[in-house]
Formats: C-alpha cells, structure tokens, sequence
C-alpha cells in the first residue's frame, strides 16, 4: 500500500488501522498486525512532529521476497525545513540504535534516560526497533526530504516477552 | 480485587477506601476510568492514546493516582489496560515515571498491570518496563499478568 496526505497528526491514527487491517489480510497474525501499525504510527509521527508543516507525507507498506528474505518494509518520507536539526537528531538517534546489540536494551536505556534527564524524543524509533523488531536507516535528498525506512521481518515471531520462557 | 488491597487495620479504614468514587476522564479517543473494583484501587485505560502531546494530562492524571494511593493506604494500585487498543510512546514514558514515584516510596502499594493476552504490543512493552520496579531489597514493585479481554 501506498499513501500521500497532507501532514496532519489526526490522519495517522487513520492510516495506523488502514496499515493494521492491510497486514491482518496479508498475514492474519495479531502480533504482527499490532506491530506493523505501531510501526507506520511511529514513523509518521517523527514526521509530522519534526516535518514541514502543511507538506506531504507519505508512507508505503511493501511486502519483499527479494534474495531469498521475506521483509515487510515500511517507507515514511517527509519534507523538513532547511538546516532543520531534526534530520542530524534522527541519524544519531539510528547510530545509537545501532550501538546496542539488541534493541530491548535500548529501550530500556531510552525509557531510564527519560526518567532521569526528562528526554521526551526517540522513544518512538526505539519502539519501532524493539517492538516492531525493524531495521532502521534514513537518508535526506538535496531537496530536503528525508525517508526513513523500517524494515521488519515477517511472522511467524517467535515468542518474545513476559510469558516467553 | 479484594479488601486486603487497602492498607490500614479495620472497616474503617475500608470503607475509607469504599468511599473513593469512581471518575472518568476521557482525553480525544482515550478514556480512564478511576479508582473501579471492589476495592476502589483499579485504574482502567481504554480506546487509543495517541495525542502529540498526550504527556500534558497523563503525567498528572498517574501523579494525581499516585498520591491517591498513598493517601488511602492501598497496599496495591491495579491498572487495567487491556481495553487499550492502541498507545503511543507517550503513554509508556509517563508510566516509567510514576513506576519511578512508587519506588521513591518504599513500604507503600505495587502496580499491577493487567494486559490482554490478544495484545501482544502490551506485554512487549510492559516485561520491559517491569524491571524499572524491581527493588533489590523488597523484589518487585510492578507486577504485570495477561489476562482474557
């Protein structure tokens, strides 16, 4: 699936259940379902939040089964204002992802930074990571639009969590 | 849940407790149901919680439980999620912060978080956020358990 809209923070609950009831058709997994939508949530966030105001967003939901891999690839691309530092937060904010072996240990770094220093920003890449088990990686056109790319591989998931054993 | 979630000796200080109405308050798509159960200590969250700065009224609104809590003695807070469709990262950034005040508080109330089992996304998130309640002198703080919707 593939979308434009006008940047518009009502609009993303929208598409988080257009993108929810897409992956339920495709794959009829709750888990995943949930987490490809907090993904597309997440990401058009940031751009809505950090964007151009007023521009185009848009996002596409491609599932790859190029090279042997079966990925689902959630693509959010969105105009940002020139020298705008957002771009630079969100590429350190990848490496620093990136830093951490597995991603829940930087949602826990993510959440106890925003207990201890009230950080508000990042968490939700963090998510996107952890929960969304997604690769992350973003790069900016000379025109200014950025698109970051969450790439998260397809159920079955194995168990991961409080009751996993 | 039932009278031994208050803290205190007696009925009297039970029906202390009793006396705490349930409230609600319902932000856009979201609605928290305050201080349900038999015990008047069960925090419900239903809907979607997904404003940009949906922090502005659910730092209060948890700070304003946690000294509720504190207030009547409970010796547990039980918040109920699992009508909760969807939360964005602001939700779980303002319940690491009052999970934080209820450790601050040694000898006071545990949070126990119910979530539902069909919801995979909150158990995700909350095994996580459980660790921020262990106490290495009094063990856990925060409980999470998944239950039916």
């Amino acid at each position: 699936m593939s979308l434009r809209f006008v940047a518009d923070w009502d609009r993303i609950e929208l598409v988080r259940r257009a993108v929810c009831d897409s992956a339920d058709a495709v794959f009829a997994d709750e888990c995943f379902k949930d987490a490809i939508g907090m993904v597309a949530s997440e990401l058009l966030e940031n751009a809505v939040k950090y964007g151009a105001n007023d521009a185009l967003v848009e996002i596409s939901v491609i599932r790859s089964l190029d090279d042997g891999s079966d990925v689902v690839e959630v693509v959010v691309t969105n105009e940002v204002k020139a020298a705008s530092p957002s771009v630079d937060a969100l590429r350190a904010r990848i490496a620093w992802l990136r830093s951490f072996e597995d991603p829940v240990e930087a949602y826990a770094a993510a959440l106890l930074s925003a207990v201890e220093d009230g950080s508000e920003g990042g968490l939700g890449l963090v998510r996107v990571a952890h929960e969304g088990r997604a690769t992350l990686e973003c790069d900016v056109s000379q025109a200014g639009r950025v698109r970051v790319a969450a790439t998260c591989p397809t159920p079955p998931w194995e168990a991961r969590g409080a009751n996993a054993s | 849940m039932s009278d031994a979630a208050v803290g205190g000796e007696g009925g009297q200080r039970i029906m202390s407790a009793a006396a705490e109405k349930e409230r609600v308050v319902e932000r856009a798509t979201a609605r928290v149901l305050l201080w349900g159960g038999p015990a008047k200590n069960v925090v419900h969250m239903a809907g979607v919680i997904r404003e940009v700065n949906a922090e502005e009224w659910l730092a209060p609104l948890l700070s304003d439980i946690h000294q509720t809590a504190l207030t009547r003695g409970l010796k547990e807070v039980e918040l109920d999620i699992r009508a909760l469709e969807y939360a964005n990262a602001a939700l779980w950034r303002a319940l690491v912060v009052w999970i934080k005040q209820i450790r601050e508080r040694p000898g006071t109330y545990n949070l126990r978080v119910t979530w539902d089992r069909g919801r995979r996304w909150q158990e995700i998130a909350l095994t996580t956020l459980r660790v921020f309640g262990f106490d290495p002198k009094t063990g856990d703080r925060v409980l999470i358990e998944g239950l039916q919707p």
